[in-house]
């Protein structure tokens, strides 16, 4: 095997399928593109005749794939399946092989379409209720009981989409890789110090921890997780200098600056080069560089997944990804019928009656979602202000508690959400295990007289003759709130806010700002209020508990404490008070516990500090969201959660996606 | 002549040199850089970055150095023929340009020829039957043009063809043709969609022309040579066409320097309404992303067409219109 893994790609550009693809040969039709898979796989095809083991089940195979197999050109199924395959249960019914899924990317940042759609193939997956972490990449996996030692046992017989051998070694690769002190790209949103990684044998992979993480697997199996099962050695062990000492100029020879860019651009977060092979169901053809119009993928005929029937899937034949520049675009091409299945960009409140009175002539249907965000526009006010006299104004409880009584949620879901959503302050939602009620419903009630004699009672009695209120300093109140001018929603709520809060004499000074500035002033420190949607609803809360504690650079009510916690050596880090401290304190004991149970009576002190702090106001917690599904798709999910960490549609294992005849 | 030429080029490398540097303080201009909007719009699709992701990618860019320093690297780059690196894209500004720059200019040229073979025959027509029937049309007709903001235009124009014909004409090809190379049948699919682009750039442009003209060509048609030109005997098309019109059109040829550089800029909102692979989004997305070298390079190469314009209108101006040809000669 280990010539095998070293003899396709130490000669280099020399094989057909190392060119780049960005223009392809015209009128190319399927029969070249499967030519395309003959040639990756020639070279192998003999070698695998010799070490596939005897197979007694019955696999079946796409049509097209089949051709190849008689043609003598693609090993047969048997042999490309690893020995035991995941068997995926179909949602509704089991599918039939053709078709081809379209859909919209915008802009050239857009990966996170392509990680959630096609790119969710992490070693282990949150299942489809998102109540637990289930193998996926991984057969299965063992955690010992102080969380810090994880054992992964691989499928024996995984391929990559190049037909090499998916090995413990591609896992350690990719850790080290992450680990690196020399790699400056992009990381994931897992801790990595401490963390390494032992191959056990070539289909047992051990991770250790220094301390004891709890949520070690959670991670794994979140959007981010994929990471360490995206990053072949064998293709990309050339960018890395442990392995290949002129990986610079490997790097530079694939259009790159140096290697640890083209590590982060083309083996772990983006899909820059569409060489680099794949444990996907669907295997790139064009590279996403901003510059092709159309993202196409196609099957991977070394997926390792199948049905119940034990037919390989994909059902789909190719996805095909049109990048757009604007949502309006999207827009005209959702309701002309020309996207299968998407949710991205175009599904907004706003949009909805367009986009349903077109389900006929569009041929699709609306498929509900659950909306994990447990707010629509979350304001934050800046306690950790660096100007001493707002600090104080903000970082009193009571004078938020009257901004919050001073606010008619009603109004604003009324005006600006048709009137779908309740009232909600930053707390986890009422279907999530993790709800308080205190957290979620306090100070929701309008109330103008209430917050009047709120602020009266903390010393706010002087007026101008505006009828603003004069601060502590004996200036009158005025919060500035820059809203990112994309997000037009915030611009609206901030309009009504504006006049809701001259009742109760502040001045609120709200402006659309391009965003960029609006996060300059952010991770500067200087804002005094900002305003962004809530995320951390569900299960998701646990994982990224922004708006409950001072936790990342997204938590702009308390930047300087989130610093101090993130331990970034930041100059704008502080001390924060005791009570969060506290919250601190909690939340790294949860790391430290493996028992699920423990994790929760934990976390719920957490929420609990922040319902007696209330360090930020929501505004409406979220109705639920759909989705467009061509009418002829079938096994799509109805009602499926809709957040970020949990990449919808991802864990519904997309792959079962087909078109009924 | 040739000596005015090579004294206008001299001067235009000094006028170069002079805007890269406003290019460069422009850009550098907003607050923040490229690394905070990045991370704005990571945080758009939900994601987080962590403090020291941002301190890599601020030295990996080095946009922790001093403007000045950042500037002579760049103007160093650029006279070694390299225009830096985009950020966003991750690719050298070069193949970025080389990908698009043919079919920005395939639009955008057309766009303007089209503008011109419309608004000349107009403008003329309105201006030798003032006040007529075809006048007030063209008139109406004009100033909606001048009137509708394009991206309007072009979002009306996406609606009704959606609405009546069933179509998209959003992009310029269709999904089939997008990655093929060049062929008859894929020419076919652009004209099939470039027309909607066209048409949407080209006539709040045209209204103008033909507002100018006219009012020039009104000017021409009442002076002493056009009546001599009549009372001898020309018929009047061939007068009209042959004197007051080329006089009339001065102003027009004055401004030709300014069509070039709308190559890029004047359908910005346009492409991206209707979705173009030209390099206008390009242009718009790398400002707002503040990928400085990838904008600088743009805008620059914005300048560089105004001046070549500019001397393609004075060139143009001399050829035809002899009392400027005659002054050129006093400036040798």
């Amino acid at each position: 095997m280990a010539i095998l893994r070293d003899a396709p790609f130490s000669s280099g550009a020399a094989l057909p399928w190392t060119e780049v693809t960005h223009r392809r040969p015209q009128n190319q039709t399927r029969r070249k593109e499967m030519k395309r898979i003959e040639n990756r796989v020639i070279p192998l095809f003999a070698a695998l005749a010799l070490a596939a083991p005897a197979v007694a089940q019955d696999y079946k195979e796409a049509p097209e794939l089949a051709e190849l197999v008689a043609a003598g050109s693609l090993p047969p199924v048997e042999q490309r399946l690893p020995a035991n395959p995941l068997v995926v249960e179909p949602i509704e019914m089991v599918g039939s092989y053709g078709g081809v899924w379209r859909s919209a990317l915008k802009g050239s940042f857009d990966t996170g379409w392509i990680r959630r759609t096609i790119g969710y193939q992490p070693l282990v997956a949150f299942n489809y209720d998102w109540t637990e972490v289930v193998p996926n990449v991984a057969e299965r996996f063992e955690v010992n009981d102080d969380a810090t030692e994880f054992t992964f046992y691989l499928r024996e017989g995984h391929r990559w989409s190049d037909g090499e051998p998916f090995t413990a070694e591609d896992l350690d690769f990719a850790l080290k890789v992450m680990t690196s002190p020399d790699y400056a790209g992009r990381k994931v949103n897992i801790p990595l110090g401490g963390v390494t990684g032992e191959v056990v044998n070539e289909t047992t992979f051990k991770i250790k921890l220094e301390e004891s993480n709890g949520l070690f697997l959670q991670r794994l199996a979140t959007v981010e997780g994929p990471f360490i099962v995206n990053a072949a050695e064998h293709y990309c062990g050339e960018l890395f200098p442990e392995i290949n000492p002129d990986a610079n100029a490997v790097a530079q020879e694939r259009g790159f600056d140096n290697w640890s860019q083209a590590m982060e651009q083309s083996c772990f977060f983006n899909f820059q080069d569409a060489n680099r092979p794949l444990l996907f169901a669907w295997r790139q053809v064009t590279n996403y560089d901003g510059l092709n119009q159309l993202i196409e993928w196609e099957r991977n005929p070394f997926f390792f997944k199948v049905d119940t029937e034990g037919q390989q899937l994909p059902y789909i034949d190719d996805v095909k990804m049109v990048q757009t520049e604007s949502v309006e675009d999207i827009v005209l091409k959702v309701v002309n019928g020309e996207i299968d299945l998407s949710n991205r960009h175009f599904a907004t409140v706003a949009n909805k009656p367009v986009i349903f009175d077109g389900q006929e002539a569009g041929g699709y249907t609306l498929k509900s979602t659950v909306d994990a965000r447990m707010n629509n526009a979350i304001l934050q006010l800046n306690i950790t202000h660096p100007d001493e006299n707002k600090r104080k104004l903000f970082g009193m409880k009571e004078f938020r508690q009257a901004l919050s009584m001073g606010m008619d949620r009603e109004e604003i879901i009324d005006v600006v959400y048709a009137g779908q959503g309740e009232p909600h302050q930053a707390g986890p939602r009422p279907s999530s295990p993790f709800y308080n009620e205190q957290l979620a419903k306090q100070f929701t009630e309008y109330d103008p007289d209430a917050a009047n004699a709120l602020l009266d009672e903390i010393g706010l009695t002087e007026k101008n003759s505006d009828g603003i209120r004069l601060g502590f300093d004996g200036e009158p109140i005025r919060i500035q709130l820059l809203a990112s001018s994309d997000q037009s929603e915030f611009g609206d709520i901030a309009q009504l806010v504006t006049e809701q809060w001259k009742e109760i004499g502040i001045d609120l000074d709200a402006r659309n700002a391009e965003r960029s500035l609006v996060y300059e002033q952010i991770q500067n420190n200087v804002h005094d209020m900002h305003v962004w949607w809530g995320d951390g609803g569900m299960n998701d809360a646990m994982l990224d508990p922004r708006f409950y504690m001072p936790f990342n650079l997204e938590s702009a009510f308390a930047q300087a404490w989130a610093q101090h916690f993130m331990g970034t050596g930041s100059n704008l880090a502080e001390v924060p008070p005791a009570e969060v401290q506290a919250q601190m304190d909690l939340y790294n004991s949860i790391a430290k516990t493996g028992d699920p149970a423990k994790q929760k009576e934990l976390f719920d002190q957490v929420l609990q500090i922040s319902a007696d702090q209330f360090y930020v106001m929501g505004t409406v917690l979220p109705s639920d969201g759909y989705m467009v599904a061509n009418k002829n798709l079938g096994n799509v999910p109805d009602g499926q959660i809709f957040t970020w960490l949990y990449p919808q549609p991802g864990p519904m294992q997309t792959s079962q996606l087909f078109f009924k005849q | 002549m040739w000596t005015y030429i090579a004294r206008r080029l001299v001067t235009m490398v000094l006028t170069l040199l002079a805007l890269s540097v406003v290019v460069f303080i422009v850009i550098q201009l907003p607050p923040g850089d490229f690394v905070t909007s990045y991370i704005a719009s990571l945080s758009a699709s939900g994601e987080t970055v962590d403090q020291e992701a941002i301190e890599i990618l601020r030295e990996r860019y080095k946009l922790d150095s001093p403007v000045m320093v950042q500037y002579f690297s760049w103007l160093t780059q650029l006279l070694q023929g390299n225009p830096g690196y985009s950020f966003e894209l991750q690719k050298s500004v070069g193949e970025i340009f080389s990908q698009r720059i043919g079919i920005s200019l395939a639009v955008e040229l057309t766009a303007v020829v089209f503008m011109w073979a419309i608004a000349v025959p107009i403008g003329v027509y309105s201006a030798v039957n003032q006040y007529s029937l075809g006048d007030y049309a063209f008139t109406i007709l004009g100033f909606l043009g001048l009137a509708i903001p394009n991206f309007l235009f072009a979002l009306v124009l996406m609606y009704i063809c959606y609405n009546w014909f069933g179509i998209t004409i959003t992009g310029l090809f269709s999904t089939e043709y997008m990655n093929e190379r060049w062929s008859l049948a894929r020419f076919l699919d652009f004209a099939s969609h470039v027309w909607a682009p066209i048409l949407v750039i080209s006539t709040a442009g045209a209204a103008q022309l033909v507002r100018v003209l006219r009012a020039n060509l009104l000017d021409e048609l009442n002076k002493p040579y056009v009546l001599t030109a009549r009372a001898k005997g020309l018929p009047k098309r061939r007068v009209i066409w042959r004197y007051p019109v080329r006089v009339a059109m001065n102003p027009l040829i004055s401004t030709v320097g300014w069509v070039l550089p709308t190559v890029i800029s004047s359908s910005f909102v346009t492409a991206i309404v209707l979705n173009l692979p030209t390099l206008s989004p390009i242009l718009l997305r790398s400002l707002l992303s503040q990928d400085m070298y990838l904008a600088g390079a743009l805008i620059l190469f914005m300048g560089v067409l105004t001046l070549v314009g500019t001397l393609i209108s004075d060139l143009l101006l001399a050829w035809i219109d002899p009392r400027i040809r005659l002054g050129m000669v006093g400036a040798k």
